[in-house]
């Protein structure tokens, strides 16, 4: 098995993959073809033989790190949760909200290998003793959810999910709820919020979910390719998953590469690949359309901001391209080539932020929205000689004092624009229309 | 003179009358809330049912759910208005949302847009066609991004798109060759779960 | 909630390079403000639930404790090693980024808007310093005169989100009635379909609004805060005695808001008690009783003070019929003491029955859930307790064919006893009205004009047996005699009536005046 790409290719990519490994398969969204390709049966072995806290132990050891953006240590995470004899209901929450520009991973995963999914959520209950798991997945992905919720039904069925899983002492319940279209839902607060049947407002941490998640009881929220992750860590071993990526960044990947390249898709990789791979292997991206010049790239979703084309040899890894003045998030490389303007695609993520701030934090509302109006003024030709110095400091303004980090995020595509790419915003502005100097920038 | 103002306030009326869904669907969703801590944890796929039954989230419809789940209309007026996928007026037959993000921007959806204008008459930023047989919007980030650039009708994804694709999609849906899906939720029955919870709403 | 962690524990922690003993657990911005640092702030309300969600609060962090950086002190909780500043510069910076974020779309409403002087972004603006923005974008524009109904006015450029009101209605009247619509810079505040605001305490978020967004419709344009004269005053329009602050100008009440009193009102009050004092103006008010009045041949003609209880006197003196004297429920402690001690003394004299109490409340006034109560008069409890009889309005009417003469006292009766006037032609009883508004009564033998509760000082207590003082916010009209000085001197006028009688035999005539002559 060595299905490594969505859409699905022959070649053999050279390395082991996991998740994508079978997803050229027919009809795997369906239980027995499932079975037949050896879904379950991990969940079967560790409900008679493996003990919740060693499940646990094996992801924490794994260094499996969150597949949603943040990175944070699964097993580390999940060892927040209060011991088992806390009488409090646990419950996991499990983020499909995938909203991230650029990222269109989790939607293959849901789509193609729902029972791997389904897997994995089986075994993290079980490792964290939960009384249930609930799923969002966003709205907007309505073919997704309609086979999730098949599979779920299946599973049911099937003495996978519900009483007495396999006849063991473990039960669970699985439920589904659809979104209905906001991006802060992917936030876990803000997804616990929607979950309640509320606005996606983040709730201010600490308390932090284990502490009080969903109707206040603990919960750990996990992303879809995350959960992935655990069926295969706890079959094969935490070592076995060490021998994929980097040490601090073990395991493989979905990488998701789009943009101005020959051939976008979603890619297993193992992190540490460059994203110089790839863009232009022949393997992933195939190189930038009509063979121009790539101008910059978003290693890891929109939040991720620009990097030059200088630092294509930039590891995917959270280190390196922390280091580099970005992050990993989702993974999703997006390029840009000679034709591409940055102050363009800047406004383009800027409105993003805009459109999907949540409102309750000031900075974060007002912000976004100005960011974006100075941004799409400077587009059209009618930026104004302080507009980059107001950015930066709007940016300053936004970072860090904020009940969640949109506004963060919102903030960084801007700052690494400017950094990398500041000549092109200046000229920009120097050929503006003369417009009416307002000294004080009050309008009457 | 007392100000006292002795109106009940403003919590959901009682339901009288019938509701918008069929009897089966209210059978359907009061045995959903129970899966629940809360009754109002199914507000958001309640109010997607309510707005693919009804048309639209009508006042009568937002009631409805608030009385349904036990919290006040104007409590679910702010969920609902907190989410872009729902509408208040009446929609058109065919929704169509193009993604004008960042990858769906780099590869051409305002050629998409383009083709769209020709073919239907529909500008970016005129929502709906005269005979309510069409409507535009463009939205955030679909999760299309490597199948750039998109078109999602009555919520089904095109992708993979050119003007020349667009428009044959178009013209397929307008002659009646391809049907647009119904409803993603299915329905079907619901599973013997293992933890139901009682809630005083809901019995309406 | 009010915060109500008791926090038994102590620890020091540092505030701005000083060692402070604080409560382990508690709040850290109620802590800075006990020591009287006063930080900036919107959303956060001691009376409601914490939002954290204006940002303005913030303070620096200096690591042990909360992680290193700015900090909401509205959620922050102490604990051992706190090292807080508030004025350094990373708060002042961050303070300023917020109020810059919230001024960029706020409309300059300042010259036009009731809140000037009493506003939270204007004194916060002020002290942040920044005075000139530096946006070149359009400003938002949204409805600026939205009515929420009878009593409340929104203007939603103004709003600055912080949601207070919102959870005023989900958490003190539970009914929800306000929400934020929509999401982002696209956020309004709104009811559900602009339908109008419903329930009795929709006056308190004008109160919480930090911002000229919620305006009263009865305050609007009346007046700038600078020139109301505020008095600390108690309101009677229940038993609950909600603790009050009476605005006035110019001899005019112009705005009532409570005051906070945890044991009894908290932070709210009433619409009813805000609202409804159009009737304690002069300007409003014309059909107030303003003169003293005595029947002459059948009418009731204005006269002198001495006049008017000379004839009261004269006639309960003269008359052998049984008396009834009844006492408003309004009364305060110290007027309803000189009533007992006056009608205690007239009663002694009198030969036949005098029956005097204070009229009881219970069930003219509309109980709810959260403060009012059943009784529409301030005082039952501080009468009672007084010693007077409670007499309620059912047997008050019924037996008034027994009483040939029946004097009411006090601000309210009229109100209280609404049915008084239908009897009260049907039997031969000489009416003796001691009251506000005339209203009905026009068939008196004796007018005397009494002052309203905004115009006296005293104690009433409430409903619990709390004993709180109001304070006078008003002037009496010139002429009026306070109650209590009044019962005294009634109590005098009869006893002089009665001896002048006695010595005279019976030739004098009741209802006639007699000469004030010789003894007193």
């Amino acid at each position: 098995m060595s299905g490594y790409a969505w859409p699905p290719r022959s070649d053999d990519p050279g390395y082991r993959t996991y998740l994508f490994d079978q997803v050229a398969i027919d009809d795997l969204h369906r239980l027995e073809v499932a079975r037949e390709h050896g879904a379950y049966k991990t969940l079967e072995r560790a409900l008679a033989e493996i003990k919740p806290e060693e499940i646990t132990a094996t992801v924490k050891s794994s260094g499996l790190r969150g597949r949603g953006g943040a990175g944070f240590p699964c097993g580390l995470k999940w060892t927040f949760m209060p011991k088992f004899d806390e009488p409090r209901p646990r419950f996991l929450a499990v983020n499909a909200d995938e909203s991230e520009p650029g990222t269109c991973k989790d939607r293959v995963l849901i789509r193609e290998r729902p029972h791997l999914l389904i897997e994995g959520i089986l075994l993290t209950t079980y490792a964290m003793q939960c009384r249930a798991a609930y799923i969002f997945i966003r709205g907007e992905y309505e073919t997704e959810a309609r086979v999730l919720q098949a599979a779920i039904h299946e599973a049911y069925a099937n003495h996978l999910a519900g009483k007495n899983v396999l006849g063991s002492d473990f039960s669970v319940d699985i439920h589904l709820t659809r979104g209905a279209g906001a991006y802060i839902c992917g936030e876990e607060t803000g997804m616990m919020e929607a979950l309640e049947g509320r606005r996606g407002h983040p709730r201010p941490k600490p308390p932090f979910p284990a502490a009080a998640g969903l109707w206040q009881k603990p919960t750990t929220v996990n992303n879809v390719e995350t959960i992935c992750n655990v069926p295969k860590i706890v079959e094969h071993g935490a070592e076995w998953y060490h021998e994929m990526g980097t040490e601090k960044s073990p395991g493989n990947v979905l990488a998701g590469i789009s943009g101005h390249v020959k051939q976008p898709g979603v890619f297993e990789v193992p992190l540490g690949i460059t994203a110089r791979e790839l863009i232009y292997d022949p393997k992933f991206g195939g190189g930038i359309l009509g063979d121009r010049e790539l101008k910059a790239f978003i290693p890891g979703g929109s939040s991720a901001g620009f990097l030059p084309a200088s630092k294509l040899d930039v590891a995917m890894t959270h280190d390196d391209l922390k280091e580099a003045g970005t992050m990993l998030g989702t993974a999703s490389v997006i390029a840009l080539d000679e034709t591409a303007s940055i102050i363009r695609a800047t406004r383009v993520i800027a409105d993003f932020y805009h459109d999907e701030s949540c409102g309750q934090c000031s900075q974060c509302r007002e912000g976004t929205g100005w960011l974006a109006q100075i941004l799409r003024r400077i587009e059209h030709g009618q930026g104004q000689p302080d507009d980059l110095d107001t950015l930066l400091d709007l940016c300053a303004n936004m970072k860090g004092k904020t009940i969640c980090v949109l506004s963060d995020a919102a903030a960084w595509p801007v700052e690494l624009a400017l950094e990398h790419f500041r000549s092109e915003f200046e000229q920009a502005i120097q050929r503006a229309r003369p417009a009416v100097a307002m000294s004080s920038g009050q309008e009457l | 003179m007392d100000t006292q103002n002795t109106d009940t306030p403003n919590k959901g009326t009682p339901n009288k009358g019938e509701s918008p869904l069929p009897p089966e669907r209210v059978e359907w969703w009061r045995k959903r809330v129970t899966h629940f801590p809360e009754a109002r944890a199914v507000l958001l796929p309640l109010l997607h049912d309510l707005q693919d039954h009804v048309g639209c989230l009508t006042r009568e419809a937002l009631r409805w759910a608030a009385d349904f789940v036990g919290i006040t209309p104007t409590e679910v007026y702010g969920v609902a208005t907190f989410y872009w996928m729902y509408e208040y007026e009446p929609r058109a037959r065919r929704q169509i949302a193009v993604c004008h993000n960042i990858s769906c921007d780099l590869r051409g959806k305002d050629q998409v847009l383009e083709a769209i204008r020709d073919e239907l008459g529909l500008a970016p930023g005129q929502r709906k066609t005269d005979d309510g047989e069409w409507s535009l919007r463009t939205v955030e980030c679909m999760g299309s991004c490597t199948t750039a650039p998109m078109m999602a009708i009555n919520g089904e994804y095109f992708e993979n798109l050119d003007p020349a694709k667009t428009r044959a999609i178009l013209e397929e849906i307008r002659s009646g060759k391809h049907e647009l899906p119904a409803s993603p939720e299915t329905f079907a029955p619901h599973p013997e779960v293992v933890t139901t919870y009682e809630h005083e709403e809901a019995k309406a | 909630m009010t915060d109500t962690t008791q926090a038994t524990q102590v620890t020091t922690i540092v505030v701005d390079g000083v060692e402070y003993t604080a409560p382990l657990g508690g709040r850290l911005f109620d802590f800075l403000h006990e020591i009287g640092k006063d930080i900036p702030h919107f959303c956060y309300h001691p009376g409601l639930s914490v939002a954290a969600s204006c940002r303005q609060c913030q303070v620096e962090s200096k690591g042990k404790g909360p992680r290193p950086g700015c900090i909401v002190s509205c959620r922050e909780r102490i604990v051992e090693g706190m090292e807080i500043l508030t004025e350094s510069e990373a708060a002042k910076t961050a303070r300023r980024g917020v109020m810059e974020f919230l001024l960029m779309n706020h409309p300059l409403d300042c010259p036009i808007c009731d809140k000037a002087g009493e506003c939270m972004l204007q004194d916060t603006a002020y002290e942040t310093g920044q005075n000139e923005g530096r946006s070149h974008e359009p400003r938002r524009h949204l409805p600026k005169r939205k009515s929420l109904g009878d009593t409340i006015l929104l203007d939603n450029e103004r709003c600055i989100l912080c949601t207070r009101c919102v959870r005023f209605f989900e958490e003190v009247t539970g009914d929800s009635q306000l929400t934020v619509a929509d999401r982002g810079d696209r956020s309004v505040l709104t009811t559900f379909f602009d339908e109008p605001l419903t329930g009795d305490y929709q006056g308190n978020i004008v109160d919480l609004c930090p911002v000229g967004a919620l305006t009263l419709k009865k305050f609007r344009f009346e007046s700038r805060v600078w020139f109301l004269e505020e008095t600390k005053a108690v309101c009677g329009m229940c038993s609950r005695g909600c603790n009050t602050i009476v605005e006035t100008r110019d001899g005019n009440v112009l705005r009532i808001r409570p005051r906070h009193e945890p044991e009894v009102n908290g932070y709210w009050m009433c619409d009813h008690g805000r609202l409804d004092f159009d009737l304690f103006n002069l300007t409003e008010n014309e059909g107030r009783l303003l003169e003293h009045a005595h029947d002459d041949q059948g009418r009731l003609v204005a006269c002198t003070r001495d006049e008017a209880l000379t004839t009261l006197a004269s006639c309960i003196a003269l008359d052998e019929s049984p008396i009834a004297a009844l006492l408003s429920p309004w009364a305060t402690n110290e007027e309803g003491q000189a009533f007992l001690d006056a009608w205690t003394a007239i009663a002694e004299l009198m030969s036949h029955e005098v029956r005097f109490g204070f009229l009881d409340p219970v069930g003219s006034g509309t109980e709810d859930e959260l403060l009012r109560t059943s009784e529409a008069a301030p005082n039952a409890r501080g009468l009672a307790e007084l010693g007077l009889e409670r007499i309620p309005p059912k047997a008050f009417l019924s037996g008034l064919a027994e009483h040939k003469n029946v004097l009411l006292f006090g601000f309210g009766l009229d109100e209280l006893l609404p049915d008084v006037c239908k009897v009260a032609l049907k039997a031969a009883t000489n009416f003796f009205f001691h009251g506000f508004n005339l209203g009905h009564f026009h068939f008196v033998k004796v007018a005397l004009p009494a002052l309203s509760p905004l115009e006296k000082s005293g104690y009433w207590t409430n409903i619990d047996g709390r004993r709180q003082y109001t304070r006078a916010a008003l002037r009496g009209p010139a002429g009026v005699t306070p109650d209590a000085e009044l019962f005294t001197e009634i109590a005098k006028q009869v006893a002089n009536a009665h001896a002048v009688m006695s010595t005279a035999g019976s030739t004098a005539q009741p209802g006639v005046a007699q000469p004030a002559g010789g003894e007193a």
